[in-house]
């Protein structure tokens, strides 16, 4: 077996000493090997394995195999993991990264694809899914209730900035609930802004035909409120 | 699948990898000598910094290391990482 040979099993062995201890001569040697087997679809240069596993994990939660069994649209696919991600640096205090990560998002998907990451990063798809399988009548209803709902999220939803006048979100989640009549309506509002019950009030006493919950989400950073059609 | 880390890879052994690939550097960029520019992630479409490239299979791909980048490339080829 040549040196390069018995670098490449140790790779496979994961022992990657072998590689940075690669005597020169075999370096070109190694990098032919190496290439061959991405070629191959045998190897995949990473930097941490825990950045992959990070991603495979959030694929094998319920949470997202259920969105799965109604989505099948890649790109909402791929945001829903990104607010499961999200989610997990909230509660790792990863703060900067999680900051970063949704620059990204927005930069590829802007508002639609960040409001459903952060809707998933706020914990309220299983609040959302439960109500509309309680309200759904069929399976087609559910599906449709489901996929209308992230493929239309800016109708759906409203995320409140703390630079947002009162009046106007009001008008705008007014206006947009007259219009579309969905069966869940969310209001999510950064808590220092204090403008999430001032904004549902107002909303409250312009439609009829609907009730609301307070949604108590594990995040203390946002006040979110769902809007539930009677 | 076999997963190697890059930080297990030398500088140098990095660049001759990128180089039979195609590639090179400018800078501390990933650089793409056939569009004659430095490489973006076809994700995000962020420039791609040596120190923090991933090297996918499917002629080659490389990408910026970040969980939008690593779960769209998992997306489109059927999850094979």
């Amino acid at each position: 077996m040549s040196e390069a040979d018995k670098i490449m099993e140790n790779i496979a062995k994961g022992a990657t000493k072998a590689v940075i201890e690669t005597a020169e001569d075999q370096i070109p040697t190694l990098i032919q090997r190496l290439v061959q087997k991405l070629m191959d679809k045998d190897i995949a240069f990473i930097q941490d394995p825990k950045d992959i596993e990070s991603v495979k994990e959030k694929k094998k939660l319920p949470e997202y195999k259920t969105f799965c069994k109604y989505i099948s649209d890649p790109d909402l696919k791929i945001q829903f993991q990104m607010g499961l991600q999200l989610r997990e640096l909230y509660k790792n205090g990863e703060y900067k990264k999680q900051d970063k990560l949704m620059d990204k998002i927005y930069h590829k998907y802007k508002a639609p694809g960040l409001h459903v990451a952060k809707f998933v990063c706020d914990g309220i798809f299983t609040k959302f899914y439960g109500n509309i399988l309680e309200k759904s009548k069929t399976e087609e209803q559910l599906n449709f209730e489901i996929n209308n709902f992230f493929k239309n999220i800016e109708a759906h939803t409203a995320f409140v900035q703390s630079k947002d006048s009162v009046i106007t979100k009001t008008k705008e989640i007014t206006t947009k609930i007259l219009a579309h009549s969905p069966p869940i309506f969310i209001i999510s509002c950064i808590i220092m802004a204090k403008k999430a019950t001032q904004i549902k009030d107002k909303v409250m006493k312009s439609i009829s035909d609907y009730t609301y919950e307070k949604y108590e989400s594990e995040f203390k950073d946002r006040e979110i409120f769902l809007i539930l059609h009677k | 699948m076999d997963l190697l880390s890059l930080k297990a890879l030398p500088k140098a052994v990095q660049i001759k990898l990128l180089q039979e690939l195609g590639y090179d550097i400018e800078g501390v960029y990933v650089f793409d000598k056939e569009k004659k520019a430095i490489h973006t992630d076809r994700y995000t479409k962020e420039k791609v910094r040596l120190d923090n490239m991933l090297i996918f299979p499917g002629s080659a791909i490389i990408l910026d290391n970040n969980p939008l980048s690593i779960a769209s490339y998992m997306e489109e080829y059927g999850g094979s990482i």
